[in-house]
């Protein structure tokens, strides 16, 4: 299987198992899960305000080690009714740096899926990790042809 | 062994167990200068009790930092491996330098102090600095420095950062250089509350010098001694060359007042610390691409 397939594999399970039910269309709001859905690998280049998205987000995976369903957009703060992120959503987020460093090669984020899978989380403290997620990035950290 | 050597008004507040102190010093020896003051101090955790006597007015900071004296830092482990390596790494330096052994720091500075800080918040080193602010300072080492000193009006902080600014901004960034610039690079500026923000002095860019000698040690077992033995050994180079080529060509004797410029706009965000996997891939580049380097030293690459 080529990478790519691989990558968008991951992220249509995990966008399978993502559950709605948070007042998500607010524009105040940035829900994770509903980012995480347009996170596609593969269809086409993903657009500046997804990278600067991701960029947000993975501070909160590698500095808080923290991530939470929505974030208030003034601050990008927690939203402070609602839960830490799932882990479906979680391993679409993952899939999406995944593809985000197949796109631009930016060692940067696969950073985050290491420190995310491998160095953990706080919250959630439970996440379920896909076990797909850190071979998947070996094979792309190492193999340059894959990529093309 | 440098017998014409200028006093620059400058106070090093250097880590003694950061090698960059040590390069610092070194470079700009060899350029004819000598910092009037050198602060050498260990940073390490102040017991409970000298953290509780600090509130006592007027006495408590300097009571507080004589319980701290009576501890002792923990150090870095050197292992055979580390010691080899921080030495073969000096191969490719103009100016090489013993990281691990004595040192001795008196011979570089105008005068030397000798004392304790548990980092930049420790109470009794902001008092220090205040008090001594008619000269700015260089910092080494000793964590994040709170936005309440550099917001003082009089104080002065230099800093040279192993990246290009401001695109290569936070930690790791000899490493996150390689990986994205394909060289290495250095930024001077005076210390502002961002990450590696603040209006810039200089920066110069190097090409990759040949550090084979590590080739052999690129593995998962090993990829840990590697990253420190560049960190304590190798990467201080890169800081002191730009440091002492700023201090030669400033157009002030005043180094608190050099010309310098905002950083440019620049929307990425600071890099992060990198995870052992993604570091031996770029260890295995970065040595990879040195051994294209035809000369082999460490050299800036003219702008």
């Amino acid at each position: 299987m080529a990478v790519i397939d691989g990558i968008a594999a991951i992220h249509a399970d995990a966008c399978e198992k993502l559950h709605g039910g948070f007042a998500t269309q607010d524009a105040d709001v940035f829900n994770v899960a509903n980012f995480v859905q347009g996170l596609v690998p593969g269809r086409h280049a993903f657009r500046r305000e997804v990278f600067v998205g991701l960029d947000r987000l993975s501070r909160k995976l590698e500095v808080a080690r923290k991530i939470y369903a929505v974030y208030r957009r003034g601050d990008f703060k927690p939203h402070p009714t609602m839960p830490p992120a799932d882990s479906a959503t979680l391993n679409a987020l993952l899939a999406g740096y995944l593809e985000a460093y197949r796109q631009t090669e930016n060692l940067r984020y696969l950073n985050t899926v290491y420190k995310t899978a491998l160095v953990g989380l706080i919250v959630p403290a439970d996440a379920e990790i896909d076990s797909r997620i850190i071979p998947t990035a070996e094979e792309l950290l190492w193999s340059v042809a894959e990529r093309a | 062994m440098w017998p014409n050597v200028r006093e620059i008004n400058l106070t090093i507040i250097g880590d003694r167990a950061c090698g960059t102190t040590r390069a610092y010093l070194t470079y700009l020896a060899a350029a004819g200068f000598r910092p009037r003051a050198l602060w050498l101090v260990d940073f390490f955790p102040a017991p409970h009790v000298a953290r509780r006597v600090r509130s006592i007015p007027l006495v408590g900071l300097s009571w507080a930092n004589r319980i701290h004296r009576g501890g002792r830092p923990s150090g870095e482990t050197m292992t055979p491996l580390m010691t080899r390596l921080c030495d073969e790494l000096q191969a490719a330096a103009p100016q090489p330098i013993d990281f691990v052994g004595d040192f001795d720091f008196a011979h570089f500075a105008g005068s030397l102090r000798n004392f304790v800080a548990e980092d930049f918040d420790d109470p009794f080193l902001q008092n220090e600095i205040i008090g001594h602010c008619d000269q700015p300072f260089l910092y080494t080492n000793g964590g994040i420095v709170p936005k309440s000193l550099l917001a003082h009006p009089e104080v002065r902080i230099l800093h040279i950062h192993p990246g290009i600014v401001p695109q290569m901004r936070g930690s790791d960034c000899l490493l996150w250089s390689c990986h994205r610039r394909g060289r290495l690079g250095a930024s001077c500026f005076y210390m502002a509350s961002g990450i590696d923000e603040g209006h810039l002095i200089r920066r110069t860019e190097f090409a990759v010098p040949d550090l084979s000698c590590l080739r052999d040690y690129l593995t998962a077992e090993h990829e840990d001694t590697v990253y420190r033995a560049l960190s304590r050994a190798f990467d201080p180079h890169i800081r002191a060359m730009l440091f002492a080529e700023v201090v030669a060509d400033a157009a002030t004797s005043d180094l608190g007042a050099m010309p310098a410029e905002p950083q440019e706009a620049n929307d990425e965000p600071a890099y992060l610390w990198m995870h052992p996997r993604i570091r031996l891939k770029v260890l295995r580049d970065l040595v990879a691409k040195g051994q294209q380097n035809p000369n082999g030293k460490l050299e800036t690459i003219p702008a």
